[in-house]
């Protein structure tokens, strides 16, 4: 009876080594994009500090330009895959679309956090002001709190199919906080400037225009290196989680035959 | 505008510093959790490696 129970549940064991090769493989995925990571940040770096030209007016501050907007993009990236993937869960109920979701939403805010505290400094050079409660800037630190906010219901909320679901829809409805940042600076008079790259004829020399787009990709590369790292924080979480309840069975079983003899 | 040259320093060194942060913060984590996944994993081995397992080993009377 005991031998059949043991079985059946050493059974039961098998998927976490299928979550076990998942994480491994990965691993090695992220170790060749953690090289092509460091060598698109290398090449950022020349771009925006040696490559593109100082600015007339702002001086060298104006290379702030190249982080702040590369993190202005992907901060916008990191929040619409929280929200995709929050959908995909809420439909299909796949662990690894939740998973998937929260890992793309702590990432997201590190990045949210970059823009913020890289857009401050920048204004401190060209306006004067560390902060400013214009239409833009407060816009973008309400999607920081909203997504702070999903971040600490699955932080401190507990670790329920329902909390999950919570967070999904916050995870969605966040976003909607997007396409406000993104038309806010024509829908109301703010100290933030236009767009200058996304129109007809951009305002930008070719020089500035290339190093915009290599800071991209280098910023694009590191969310997905880090997400990817802290994707599999969470399998690794689950792993244990399980191996803990089999070691917890095993203990039980014991338990049981013991009182049985 | 020579203070601009420290916006620039301050800009830069922040964002490096806080990638880097989490990059380690993340780096910590899944060291920890490999390290509790091999011990549970030989923890079980080694039960499952006993005569119908540790539980109903009359040995272990």
């Amino acid at each position: 009876m005991a031998q059949s129970v043991l079985t059946q549940r050493q059974t039961q064991a098998v998927p976490n080594q299928g979550t076990r090769v998942q994480a491994d493989r990965l691993g090695q995925w992220a170790k060749w994009l953690g090289i092509a990571t460091v060598i698109a940040v290398m090449a950022m770096l020349y771009m925006a500090l040696i490559y593109a030209p100082t600015e007339r007016t702002q001086g060298q501050a104006q290379r702030i330009f190249y982080i702040h907007i590369g993190s202005a993009v992907i901060t916008y990236v990191a929040y619409i895959v929280t929200a995709v993937a929050s959908i995909g869960f809420l439909w299909k109920r796949s662990e690894w679309l939740d998973q998937l979701a929260r890992s793309s939403a702590e990432v997201g805010l590190l990045i949210n956090s970059i823009l913020l505290v890289s857009g401050s400094i920048w204004g401190k050079a060209i306006w004067g002001t560390w902060w400013s409660w214009d239409a833009r800037l407060t816009s973008t630190l309400i999607l920081w709190f909203i997504y702070a906010g999903y971040l600490m219901l699955r932080a401190y909320g507990g670790d329920t199919p329902q909390i999950a679901r919570s967070a999904a829809v916050i995870g969605i409805i966040g976003c909607l906080d997007i396409p406000i940042i993104n038309q806010s600076v024509r829908w109301w008079r703010t100290l933030h400037p236009a767009p200058i790259v996304v129109r007809e004829s951009p305002a930008l020399p070719a020089t500035m225009l290339q190093a915009m787009f290599v800071a991209m990709i280098a910023f694009f590369l590191l969310y997905l290196y880090l997400t990817i790292q802290r994707f599999r924080v969470e399998q690794l979480s689950t792993t244990v989680g399980r191996l803990r309840q089999e070691a917890l069975f095993l203990d039980d079983d014991a338990e049981y035959n013991r009182k049985e003899r | 505008m020579p203070d601009n040259v420290t916006f620039l320093f301050a800009a830069f060194a922040v964002v490096w510093l806080m990638f880097f942060g989490y990059f380690l913060f993340v780096g910590g984590k899944i060291g920890g959790l490999r390290q509790d996944v091999e011990a549970l994993r030989e923890d079980l081995a080694t039960r499952a490696g006993e005569p119908n397992g540790a539980a109903s080993n009359p040995t272990r009377e």
